[in-house]
């Protein structure tokens, strides 16, 4: 009887090594986690230039020292705008509430001003407590 | 005589071998036919399911963007697999007797505002599968044919803010001008052209959210497990009354309610 010629042996050997490849690579791709929002969205979706924008008010406001009564009505202002434009809840308080006297903090040159700013979207919540100097006459 | 048994093939058949292979190969085939094929099916059909469920989370997001990023038109292609994608518009879920919500808001045991919301949904119901998946009032809720019970995949966005007591409320309404289906691939044109109606109550007082569910399409469920979880205020609202509606109460100290109009303008 002739001898099995078994030269083309390697043949079916590639076809399992190529058929297990396929099943892994069906297994990888079933593994593929559900996702409707993008990382770029989230990064995009960050709150930056809000937040910006409301310090950068406060900064400007807060050394002047304002009253209380310019102060509640700003703060129902911006508590207005940031919900019709952004939908997000912003306050802040200056030096621990709506005093308006000399600043929490001081050295010999300059007081401090605290100002806490409270910024809530549904997604990004932010809060900062901001120290103002303002130079001692 | 001594004989190399290695190259002794006097008891090798070749009839034998041939039955044992064909043997081999008839039982594999049978096997893959038997259990395989019924394996393969249902693997496609939950991928369908799932690819679906990925489908109407993106078109969840397209809602928020077009309700909360103040973008006027959005369009997404979307295919839709082993099932089809209904509108219900608004209208429609209220001749219907479709789900709604009613939010009541008490200040100091006078009612200041009181209004009925129909969403509409976006509804995807598998042909082979028995999964329902829904986009409505901005969340995505899933349930099974025939069965009790639901769950939500996505939440909507409504959030409290714990410093200022505040709720935070978005009602998303579908319109569409005629009643619209799809199976296959096709593109979701969507439109907020109406700005959103606010309501802001600055008093403290009690919130109240009455679901009422499709006796047909019911996710009760779901929205129970949203509203009485850790999701929007970490002691949950609370169940007050069961059945048809469930009746949901939180105490709050500020109320906000946005009311968007989506209207989905062809698919």
């Amino acid at each position: 009887m002739e001898a099995l010629n078994d030269d083309g042996q390697w043949i079916v050997m590639m076809g399992f090594l190529v058929a297990i490849g396929m099943f892994m690579l069906a297994v990888v791709v079933s593994q593929a986690p559900l996702v409707g929002q993008t990382t770029a969205e989230s990064v995009m979706e960050f709150p930056k230039n809000e937040v910006q924008d409301l310090r950068g008010k406060l900064v400007s406001m807060g050394s002047n020292s304002p009253t209380s009564t310019l102060q509640e009505r700003f703060r129902e202002d911006m508590a207005l705008l940031s919900m019709s434009r952004n939908n997000a809840i912003a306050t802040y308080s200056i030096d621990g509430g709506n005093m308006t006297a000399a600043g929490t903090y001081e050295d010999i040159f300059y007081t401090y001003h605290e100002i806490d700013i409270h910024y809530n979207n549904g997604v990004t919540e932010y809060d900062e407590a901001l120290l103002l100097p303002e130079r001692r006459p | 005589m001594k004989t190399d048994i290695r190259k002794d093939e006097s008891g090798v058949s070749e009839a034998i071998g041939f039955i044992l292979v064909f043997t081999i190969v008839i039982l594999g085939i049978s096997i893959v036919t038997l259990y395989g094929y019924p394996v393969l099916a249902d693997a496609r059909i939950s991928s369908d399911e799932k690819i679906m469920e990925q489908n109407m989370i993106v078109l969840q997001n397209d809602i928020k963007i077009l309700t909360r990023n103040n973008v006027p038109y959005r369009d997404t292609t979307i295919g839709v697999s082993g099932g089809s994608l209904f509108v219900t518009n608004s209208t429609e879920a209220e001749n219907a007797g479709g789900e709604y919500f009613t939010l009541t808001y008490d200040v100091a045991s006078v009612t200041v505002f009181s209004d009925v919301y129909y969403p509409g949904s976006l509804e995807f119901v598998s042909d082979e599968g028995t999964a329902v998946i829904s986009v409505a009032n901005g969340a995505v809720v899933k349930r099974q044919l025939d069965q009790d019970g639901s769950s939500m995949v996505s939440d909507p966005r409504w959030f409290y803010d714990e410093r200022e007591g505040t709720l935070v409320i978005f009602m998303t309404n579908l319109t569409s001008p005629r009643p619209m289906t799809l199976g296959g691939i096709g593109t979701i044109q969507m439109a907020m052209l109406k700005p959103p109606a606010v309501h802001d109550f600055g008093d403290s007082g009690t919130v109240e959210i009455e679901y009422f569910h499709d006796s047909t399409d019911d996710f009760s469920r779901a929205w129970e497990n949203y509203l009485t979880g850790p999701y929007i205020v970490q002691s949950g609202f609370l169940k007050v009354v069961s059945g048809n509606p469930d009746v949901y109460q939180l105490n709050v100290d500020r109320l906000v309610i946005k009311e968007y109009t989506v209207e989905i303008l062809g698919i």
